[in-house]
């Protein structure tokens, strides 16, 4: 089920009405965990069953580790939760990969293992690094198991952001059951405004820029350099636009229902270095792979070399955790040398304090960063590595082609670059759409009818639900 | 913008800083919502006269027996091109009425390709036909652009005697944009046994919504009306409503006319067509075929078409009947070579894909105006002016 869907805007409001009818607060969180089953289910209730036993699974790893001491002990019970949680990740999602991969170099001993016809299941790396996140915190004694199935359950299953993310973090969101959630006007107002803007950012601007995107990444070669660039531009904005909508949708839907999630995005295309873009972008992911993978593997303690490594084994694993395809891995270590090189170049650059070479030093920052990303994006989005060979070429040599330039990808961009800018400079407060404001109601509604009367062509699931 | 931070507290800091404002009376923010929905709705309704598609109404034009755009009205088209067509009687766009024409006419038929609400009205080919003619000859021409989305050589069959009735035509020209229309009704004709054309009316669902929405001028509302409710489908992802729990059911796939679907066309049932048209008029009937190149496939620009085997098959039967056939894939190729413009094709669709251009519209008028001017000598400016020379002198000499 999408958010874009009407049989999820059926869903919300029954449950709603559920949760401001039923004040018990055990009722309430066994109806949202079953209404988060049947919001999976409705995609393939057969893949509930993987959500059963890895909550099943950590919910029990939790309560083993609650009763041991024992370091080795809690060790093994660590091992079983990481063995099959990222078992099932590894079958499903990266089993045709890496058999793939393998099977270029076994075909000459005559071995063929041969690929499976796997379907992925949706939203699967994101509930696994969500529980994962629990077993660990709770065998590293920061978070208290918890004891109650049911609520486990939920803080796995929770359908805002089952498929897509926000990767909500135990210590977070447990602490939200225990208590009664309070419903008032003003956390719904909240929570509409922010799933409005979310679905306007999917429907009306990533949704309507995938048509353009779609055509010259498929036909590559066939476009000249200002269509290519601008090409890049475009699925920039769409997959910002897809991907934080989809986050905003589900903080939204989250807040109307009662329950706060983090910010899963804060501008990023204003990041004037590598190290704010990740702070940026996707931030209950690239949290996640520093608390869970970069600093277990030493981070920046020790010592230059070191690091650089770290940085390029968390980003690669990064990229491999986008999708089972050598281009992800590609984008990963591209952002993981770039994040490296920018660590370099800091500890050989002189800092300067002077305000005009500040502003030089961000102006230049925020230029090689668009940069860095924007060819990170053609790895990200490019089906083969042949794809994005001939992109990058119209992009850098001037290339003769056929220009087009889509007038909605222009109007997008302007758009979103504006919004950006203001963002950059916050001159203005009203962007918040207070709830008190005059103008609120006027924008909010405005977006809607946008989203209503200019439906985009066919059917586009989240980009972010193949991961 | 909240939204996009997402930060609860963050979007929270606004509306708790005026919390008196919060504790109004409800009838004072259901005011507030109120008007900013009428405020909302007033600029939607602006934006949308600007850059939607109006509502095309059909009425049934009795002479015809057939539903077309009434006479009078205005179709604003933004999905593909940027054009507004006016339509005149019996459905036929930029001519009021073909019945008031004097000048001798040359009929255009087809489908959305013809009828062309992508392109200006002055665009059009049939328009451009009659510009390019009377620019260059004296004896004037009118050409009709006889076209509605759909159409088929089935639908020609019918309509080409009713209007002749209205006004006599000097030849009917049926433009192609692709051999589907000289297969009506898709497979159905291809795969039958005894060929036959079937006369169909197609009337428009909801006609008398369509009429009042477009006279208050407020198609913003169909879009989701029509897709809540007239199409019982979700607006947003095009897909059925369903509520039961999945897998996703495998959607049989959509039986779509493709090129390949030619193979199955026996050369009879093309003999039949092009004999049955010819035999309703007593002018000549041409063929005229353009189809969508070039086009981009795989990163290349392909300038052949796939069916071209099957253009050059029913050439030699329209040949074999009697029917002139024009081909302009190769004038449409070499136009992309020369200028690198596309004659298919809008920058806010697709190049190389849909419908033709104002490119596409005077290639194939440039194309009718010299294939009338062979075919139909007394129409030429030489000729006329050869006529004059024997009675004034020589007064079109340098």
């Amino acid at each position: 089920m999408l958010f874009t869907q009407i049989e999820f805007a059926c869903l919300l409001c029954v449950s709603i009405l559920f949760l401001l009818m039923v004040k018990n607060n055990r009722a309430r969180k066994i109806y949202l965990l079953l209404a988060s089953y049947y919001f999976y289910a409705y995609w393939d209730w057969r893949f509930l069953s993987l959500i059963l036993i890895s909550t099943l699974c950590d919910f029990l790893v939790g309560q083993g580790l609650k009763r041991t001491d024992d370091h080795r002990r809690r060790r093994y019970l660590l091992l079983t939760s990481l063995v099959v949680n990222l078992g099932i990740l590894g079958f499903f999602k990266y089993y045709n990969f890496f058999i793939e991969s393998f099977e270029t170099l076994l075909s000459p001993l005559g071995w063929n293992l041969g690929t499976l016809n796997i379907i992925l299941p949706v939203g699967i790396s994101f509930y696994t690094f969500q529980t994962l996140s629990y077993t660990i915190d709770v065998y590293r004694r920061r978070l208290t198991p918890c004891e109650d199935l049911p609520d486990f359950a939920l803080f796995v299953g929770f359908f805002p952001q089952l498929v897509a993310g926000p990767i909500v973090r135990a210590a977070d969101f447990l602490p939200q059951l225990s208590t009664p959630r309070k419903l008032s006007w003003l956390r719904a107002f909240q929570g509409i405004r922010q799933f409005i803007f979310g679905l306007f950012k999917k429907v009306f601007i990533a949704d309507k820029l995938a048509f353009f995107v779609d055509e010259v990444f498929a036909n590559a070669g066939a476009y000249d350099a200002a269509t290519s660039w601008l090409v890049v531009l475009c699925y920039a904005v769409q997959i910002y636009c897809d991907f934080s909508g989809y986050s905003d949708m589900a903080i939204g839907t989250a807040r109307l229902l009662g329950y706060d999630l983090k910010e899963n995005f804060r501008h990023p295309y204003i990041a004037v270095d590598m190290g704010d873009f990740w702070r940026r972008w996707h931030i209950s992911l690239s949290t996640w792979l520093r608390d869970y993978l970069y600093i277990p593997l030493g981070g920046n303690r020790k010592g230059m070399r070191r690091t650089y490594l770290n940085l390029m084994v968390t980003m690669v694993l990064g990229g491999l955790w986008h999708g089972a395809a050598l281009n992800f891995v590609f984008w990963g270590a591209w952002h993981g040398a770039a994040l490296a090189g920018q660590r370099f170049l800091a500890s050989h650059l002189p800092g300067g304090s002077v305000q005009p070479w500040r502003v030089v030093r961000r102006i230049v920052g925020w230029l090689l960063t668009m940069l860095v990303v924007l060819v990170g994006w053609v790895f990200f989005r490019a089906e083969t590595f042949v794809q994005a060979g001939l992109l990058l070429r119209n992009m850098f040599t001037i290339a003769d082609g056929v220009f087009w330039v889509y007038p909605f990808a222009a109007i997008a961009l302007v758009l979103v670059a504006f919004w950006q800018g203001l963002m950059a400079t916050r001159i203005a407060s009203w962007r918040d759409l207070p709830a008190t404001s005059w103008y609120t109601p006027v924008i909010l509604f405005l977006l809607l009818w946008l989203v209503l009367i200019f439906p985009p062509r066919g059917f586009n699931p989240f980009i972010y639900f193949q991961f | 913008m909240a939204g996009s931070n997402g930060n609860p507290s963050r979007a929270a800091q606004p509306d708790c800083s005026s919390a008196e404002e919060v504790s109004q009376p409800i009838g004072f923010h259901l005011l507030r919502w109120a008007i900013g929905f009428v405020i909302a709705t007033a600029l939607i309704w602006a934006i949308a006269w600007f850059f939607l598609d109006s509502i095309r109404p059909h009425v049934l034009e009795p002479h015809l027996a057939r539903y077309v755009a009434p006479a009078g009205s205005n179709y604003r088209f933004r999905s593909e091109g940027w054009a507004v067509t006016h339509y005149g009687k019996y459905g036929i766009a930029a001519i009021p009425d073909i019945g008031l024409a004097s000048e001798p006419k040359i009929a255009l038929w087809g489908d959305s390709f013809v009828e062309a609400p992508h392109v200006a009205d002055s665009l059009k080919m049939a328009q451009q036909v009659t510009a390019i003619w009377n620019r260059k000859h004296s004896k004037p021409l009118l050409a009709v652009g006889i076209g509605r989305g759909d159409r088929t050589v089935a639908d020609y069959h019918f309509l080409l005697p009713w209007y002749e009735e209205l006004t006599p035509f000097l030849c009917h020209i049926i433009v192609m944009g692709s051999l589907r229309d000289v297969c009506p009704d898709g497979i159905w004709f291809v795969t039958q046994p005894e060929y036959g054309f079937v006369s169909r009316q197609r009337r428009q669902p909801l006609p008398e919504l369509r009429l009042f929405l477009d006279r208050y001028r407020l198609e913003f509302l169909w879009t989701p009306y029509w897709s809540l409710v007239g199409e019982k489908r979700n607006p947003l992802t095009h897909r059925v409503i369903r509520f039961h729990l999945g897998p996703l059911p495998v959607a049989s796939p959509h039986h779509r006319w493709t090129w390949q679907n030619l193979e199955q066309v026996d050369s009879e049932a093309w003999n039949f067509a092009v004999q049955s048209l010819s035999r309703r008029t007593s002018v000549p009937v041409v063929f005229l075929y353009a189809p969508r190149v070039p086009y981009i496939d795989s990163g290349q620009i392909i300038r052949d078409h796939p069916a071209r085997d099957h253009a050059l098959r029913f050439a030699e039967i329209c040949r074999h009947n009697g029917s002139d056939f024009i081909d302009l894939t190769d004038r449409f190729v070499a136009f992309y070579d020369e200028t690198g413009q596309f004659p298919i094709g809008f920058a806010n669709s697709q190049y190389g894909k849909g419908h033709y251009n104002k490119y596409g519209h005077r290639l194939i008028a440039e194309e009718v105006c010299d294939y009338v001017a062979d075919r139909f000598p007394e129409l030429r400016a030489e000729r006329y002016r050869e006529l004059i020379k024997e009675i004034h002198g020589d007064l079109f000499e340098d």
